[in-house]
């Protein structure tokens, strides 16, 4: 009986594990991708319950509470402890309006674009990847390859949405390269993730005097990102004599721990240069 | 409770916790393996069926909540706690630190092979930055984690044991 209990946990195990090598060879082929596409839809509503049910966490709360009062104890207790969630629903409720008054400036400050306002809801699991979920999606008109900014500057650029959901690949993160300009010097250059909320700014010329403080926007090169958005701040430059480019350190204004509220820009169109850089071939005589 | 009921409880719990709340506390440096720590802990306490079957499910949910390859985590999920359900509850059982070396050797080869996939996937990582930033805090805290989860998982899993009876 142990045995055969046994020879069934070891048939299951490797079946399993099949299964798992096979989705994984998969992908996002037709059924790897619905598997995916199911369970997306049955947990994003209980993340999106979930993120809007720990907004508190994310705020210093209140603390303090009334000394013991005789009779009155229990019921005063009640009512400060009442009053305690007002006050945190407010504070939340201001810093909220605080959040949307600076994504309003942004959106004013380029009327250009159509945006959408979403809320961050959840985190890539593995802490190798530098995602964001956000609770809009298909339904709301978001497609891969949509910018996606903040109040402080650029985001990342959305990757993939379902119908109410969306991941955002933040600039972070290595495979992300944003081209950008320094504003000062009017140099170009190529920004790319070095680590959790770290940036690597490659590609400047040796001859451009790169300083601390220098701010970089996008420069709109790859078409892949729209020009002069908000990139950060250069905060070291390496400098070698023997590169022929330099390096710098660039911190980004964006608190990528924090990140409530997101701009994605809807009409942003990127541009497909592939067809443009291919090696033309002469034609045959 | 059966086994079936508590993970259906329990693992959509985890990886909501570990994608949307863990993440917002104090130190989002210290991001614990909680999928990992509780399904683990379950198949060093329990060596059956249904412990295979929490590490499938459990790396579902958690390759739902990532932008990584599908299928990823829960290779590497599967793989740690395969390893643990095979060599079974008896050994563990033997002294009280086998849990424990078993959780550190279980969590390093869980980064391993997530890493690995991600590398043939093509993702650009570096592996020393990885070890040093992801892995060593991963085991420390996922390990002092499992302080916690083995001895509770090895209790729920006693209470639910189906009584042995012999002829």
């Amino acid at each position: 009986m142990r045995r055969f209990s046994f020879l069934g946990r070891f048939s299951l195990g490797l079946l399993l594990l099949a299964a798992a090598v096979l989705l994984l060879a998969l992908g996002q082929r037709a059924g790897a991708g619905g598997l995916r596409t199911a369970l997306s839809r049955v947990l994003t509503p209980l993340q999106q319950f979930v993120a809007q049910q720990t907004l508190p966490l994310r705020q210093p709360r209140s603390s303090g509470a009334p000394a013991p009062v005789l009779t009155q104890v229990a019921e005063l207790q009640a009512r400060v402890s009442s009053l305690q969630g007002e006050v945190t629903r407010l504070r939340e409720s201001e810093n909220q309006r605080v959040l949307l008054a600076q994504l309003l400036k942004l959106a004013r400050a380029n009327p250009e674009y159509r945006y959408l306002a979403a809320q961050v809801i959840g985190r890539d699991v593995s802490p190798y990847l530098q995602f964001v979920l956000v609770d809009r999606g298909r339904t709301d008109g978001l497609l891969p390859d949509m910018p996606v900014l903040a109040a402080d500057g650029l985001v990342g650029i959305v990757t993939e949405a379902t119908a109410s959901a969306a991941k955002v690949l933040l600039i972070t993160d290595p495979s992300l390269v944003v081209n950008v300009r320094v504003q000062r010097l009017r140099v170009e250059g190529q920004l790319r993730g070095s680590g959790p909320g770290l940036l690597r700014l490659n590609f400047v010329p040796l001859q451009a005097q790169l300083a601390a403080g220098d701010q970089l926007v996008t420069s709109g090169i790859g078409g892949r990102f729209p020009p002069d958005l908000q990139v950060g701040t250069i905060t070291s430059v390496l400098r070698r004599d023997y590169d022929v480019f330099q390096e710098a350190d660039v911190q980004s204004a964006i608190n990528f721990a924090n990140l409530e509220l997101v701009l994605i820009i809807t009409n942003f169109v990127p541009q497909d240069l592939a067809p443009l850089l291919a090696t033309p071939v002469p034609a045959a005589p | 409770m059966t086994p079936l009921l508590l993970g259906i409880g329990l693992l959509p719990l985890a990886a909501l916790l570990q994608s949307s709340v863990l993440p917002q506390l104090p130190f989002p440096a210290l991001r614990p393996d909680l999928m990992l720590v509780i399904v683990l802990a379950w198949n060093l306490a329990r060596s059956r069926t249904d412990g295979l079957l929490w590490a499938f499910a459990g790396g579902l949910m958690l390759d739902t909540f990532s932008a990584g390859p599908f299928g990823a985590l829960l290779l590497a999920l599967f793989v740690v706690c395969l390893a643990a359900n095979f060599i079974g509850t008896p050994l563990w059982d033997a002294n009280p630190l086998l849990p424990l070396l078993g959780t550190v050797a279980g969590v390093a080869l869980y980064h391993a092979i997530y890493f690995g996939v991600l590398q043939l996937w093509g993702w650009q990582l570096d592996w020393r930055s990885a070890a040093s930033s992801v892995v060593l805090p991963a085991v420390f805290l996922d390990t002092a984690l499992m302080l916690l989860a083995y001895p509770l998982a090895r209790r729920i899993a006693r209470s639910i044991a189906a009584p042995q009876v012999s002829l």
